[in-house]
């Protein structure tokens, strides 16, 4: 019974998007150390059931340093908010990405879910931009490129014929992806754009599926079909849970007052423990600065967020307040740079203002 | 080709005020007359379609599209609009244009599983990508010569006059506006389609058997793109495409110049290379408020650096700017001389917002970014002019004037708001008289502009 348990997990790792027809570069395979950097490859899940790991097999000795460094990692990621940079060989690393998987999953949080699968994928981002960088081959690059931007996300890469340096991807791929994200440097109008394509440098192209690496990753937990635990995982992980603070075993919901729809919505995605980005936790901070909260009850608006650092979140709203760093105070950004950003969510009570801070004037009232 | 049953139309009947003031400056019209009315321009549009009616474009997939009508009003000008419409072929169109002859047909950009359902219930499968060109958004200097002010109260028209804000007739100051754009405007609009075009084929890599160009049938063009890989973007993906066509948002960086800090301040540059991680150091250099403490921020803010792109000046946007500002990517001094004669960064920051609009295509960036919208179906009628919504097969040729006015000769007579000057079908009408008689292509142009009656 274990024993299918483990096949059940795995038969999800495999279920990826249709490989393409033809594969050119079939011939070549993927290294070892390429699934110790992106053990959610389907590779990855064939070396799983190649080897025919059984439940019980969890209990064995030479487990007990997969569990312990699969606990670290989750705390790393999870309750300090660091990316968990050490890598081992591909056989640790395998299994230390499925079994913190099935930690995660069994820990039920939504919040840590979402962490955790933000910072795999910052891992992996991390990992590949290295290896695109570095890699002087360049059918090992277009194998790389192959398995995980075509075979997951269907995103065609070419290289420049040029700048061996230079990726382009179709127009439509980069707006698909690019325009979620709000800084005014992703608009295509501040790209190269050429006979269909936008040319990347190796980290931009990469940073482009992160969201969908995490929604993989994300996805997975979610559909991870986990109704037995081997019983040394779960050992560790009854060690291990309790020292995650209370914020994650409910949700921050914050009480909306009044304020504009911008705020509000930010107020509401970091409530679902999305991933804001920059542009919106400036505007969520100065706008909270501006009406008189203090830092502390700023920093727990934050607490929701995927990737919640305190120590880092204190220090920027202190810096946006002026009381630290360069001693500038921020203002909130106004309504055209928000609606530059997709930030403006505007209703009707917004009524022509052209910041924020003056949406309902006489309306609002002081929040402590 | 008589009407035979108009009181069996759609709830376009029910309304009609024996006393209700229309068009014509307080003029009271009887029942009978708004019938007439309404009878003539049904009579009109379906002569048309039993015509023409060959020439409504069936869409592509026509099962996963939303169909709409505009039906007449009960005094002959356009009336409510009914959407969630659906269709299995394109006869089922034609016969219901003849049948119920509305005033405008429409078709959905989007492809819906289910497209007579409710918006929330359809199931958006993907949306063709429309652009739209306006005479209007031209703002070129004959547009004041050729509009009038109609009042949307009495009726009343009259030439528009800068500062006229009140009717003349009932003081409201309700008033709309109509164009009646000449050939110097439909020109205008044609050159921003040939360069819509060269943007659509050069940057996006569309190819030119993708892009249909129509007349929209009043005052401007629709570009039809067929490029299955844009079905699926959605409105945020659409609306970076039209800031990128329109020219909005173009930073310094992009074509090399970078903000310098200075001050010993050790913030993170920004845009330095394009990267950016949703880490908690947020570019938030915009937003800085001069309190006095840096007395220089406000010229840090125009110390700068050059370095050109990795990628070159060579395309698209980059390239347009490099053209008009006279810089290669060679030559880092030239550039640097620009920047400073701009005041430095932030200075060159607002001169090329400038030349983005200036280089940019005036498209309509609203009915791009709608992936629900629904377009006025080619070869079929704008109300707004009588004039036909039609292919433009050699754009450069085509003379909206006289090909879209495909309308009968037959003579209808009218009664004039204001004194008129146009030209449709290479025939120039100087209209002084109060009523008169007109071809009836001539005659309904003027009452859908709104600057005639029919009697």
């Amino acid at each position: 019974m274990h024993s299918r348990q483990i096949i059940i997990l795995h038969a999800l790792f495999i279920r990826g998007r249709p490989l393409p027809l033809v594969d050119p570069l079939s011939h070549i395979r993927l290294g070892t150390g390429d699934l110790a950097k992106y053990p959610f490859l389907n590779e990855a899940s064939e070396y799983i059931r190649l080897i025919q790991l059984d439940y019980d097999e969890f209990d064995r000795p030479e487990m007990k340093y997969v569990i312990e460094r699969s606990a670290q990692r989750i705390d790393r990621e999870v309750r300090q908010g660091k990316l968990y940079e050490t890598l081992e060989r591909y056989e640790i690393e395998v299994l230390t990405f499925l079994v913190s998987l099935m930690m995660v999953k069994c820990m039920g949080t939504d919040n840590i879910s979402k962490k955790h699968s933000l910072f795999e994928a910052l891992r992996a981002e991390k990992f590949l931009t290295e290896d695109l960088k570095r890699e002087q081959n360049e059918e090992r690059r277009q194998l790389l490129i192959s398995k995980i931007f075509v075979e997951l996300f269907r995103v065609q890469v070419e290289t420049d014929s040029e700048d061996h340096n230079l990726f382009k991807v179709k127009v439509n791929d980069y707006l698909a992806r690019a325009s979620k994200f709000h800084e005014q440097e992703w608009k295509l109008i501040n790209r190269q754009v050429h006979k269909g394509y936008v040319y990347l440098g190796v980290d931009e192209t990469v940073r482009l599926i992160r969201s969908e690496l995490s929604a993989l990753i994300y996805n997975r937990l979610k559909t991870m079909d986990l109704s037995a635990m081997p019983l040394s995982v779960k050992h560790k992980l009854v060690e291990t849970a309790p020292k995650f603070p209370q914020e994650y075993n409910r949700q921050h919901i914050h009480k909306i007052f009044h304020y504009p729809p911008c705020v509000k919505h930010a107020i509401d995605e970091m409530n679902k423990g999305e991933n804001l980005p920059h542009s919106a936790r400036v505007l969520l901070a100065t706008y909270m600065l501006s009406i008189g909260k203090n830092v502390e009850d700023i920093v727990v608006l934050f607490h929701n967020a995927p990737d919640f650092n305190e120590k880092v979140t204190r220090y920027q709203i202190e810096h946006l307040s002026g009381k630290k760093g360069s001693g500038i105070k921020y203002f909130v950004p106004s309504c055209e740079k928000l609606v530059n950003e997709s930030l403006c969510f505007a209703t009707e009570e917004c009524n022509g203002i052209v910041n924020p801070i003056q949406f309902g004037q006489g309306l609002r009232k002081k929040v402590d | 080709l008589i009407d035979s049953d108009p009181l069996k139309e759609p709830a376009h009947q029910k309304g009609i005020d024996n006393n209700k003031r229309i068009e014509g400056g307080g003029r009271i019209i009887s029942t009978a007359t708004q019938l007439q009315n309404y009878q003539t321009m049904r009579r009109v549009f379906r002569e048309y379609y039993f015509k023409f009616g060959k020439n409504i474009e069936c869409p592509r997939e026509i099962r996963r599209r939303e169909f709409a009508f505009r039906y007449w009003g009960a005094n002959g000008e356009p009336g409510g609009m009914v959407r969630h419409l659906a269709f299995e072929n394109e006869g089922e169109i034609l016969v219901t244009a003849l049948k119920e002859v509305p005033c405008d047909l429409y078709c959905s950009n989007g492809y819906y599983r289910f497209p007579a359902y409710p918006m929330q219930q359809k199931e958006w499968l993907g949306a063709d990508l429309i652009f739209d060109i306006d005479t209007k958004d031209l703002h070129l200097p004959c547009q004041l010569n050729h509009s009038y002010l109609i009042c949307e109260r009495c009726g009343h028209a009259t030439k528009n006059i800068q500062g006229l804000d009140r009717c003349a007739s009932c003081n409201s100051q309700n008033l709309g506006v109509e164009s009646l754009p000449c050939h110097i405007c439909l020109d205008g609009a044609k050159k921003e389609v040939q360069r819509l075009f060269v943007v659509l084929t050069e940057d996006f890599g569309i190819e030119d058997k993708d892009i249909q160009v129509y007349f929209s049938g009043n005052d401007g063009f629709h570009l039809h793109v067929a490029d299955a890989n844009f079905q699926s973007l959605d409105a945020q993906a659409r609306a970076d495409m039209t800031g990128y066509i329109l020219g909005k948002g173009i930073l310094p960086e992009t074509i090399g110049v970078y903000r310098k800090f200075g001050f010993g301040s050790n913030k993170k540059k920004t845009n330095e290379s394009f990267t950016s991680v949703n880490g908690p150091s947020a570019d938030i250099s915009e937003n800085r408020v001069p309190d006095g403490k840096n007395n220089d921020e406000r010229n840090n803010q125009n110390n700068f650096r050059i370095r050109f792109p990795k990628s070159g000046l060579r395309y698209g946007w980059r390239k347009r700017l490099a053209q008009d500002l006279g810089v290669t990517g060679l030559s880092e001094s030239k550039l640097k001389n620009i920047v400073q004669q701009r005041g430095g960064y932030h200075g060159f920051r607002m001169e090329l917002d400038k030349t983005g609009k200036g280089l940019g295509v005036n498209i309509d960036p609203q009915v791009t970014m709608d992936v629900h919208r629904v377009f006025r179906m080619p070869g079929t009628l704008n109300s707004k002019s009588g004039l036909s919504k039609m292919k433009c097969i050699d754009l450069a040729s085509f003379k909206p004037l006289n090909e879209a006015c495909l309308l009968s000769d037959g003579e209808l007579k009218v009664e004039m708001k204001t004194p008129v000057r146009i030209k449709l079908k290479d025939q120039a009408f100087k209209i002084n008289e109060s009523l008169t008689s007109l071809p009836a292509y001539a005659a309904i142009y003027l009452v859908c502009k709104k600057l005639a009656i029919l009697i």
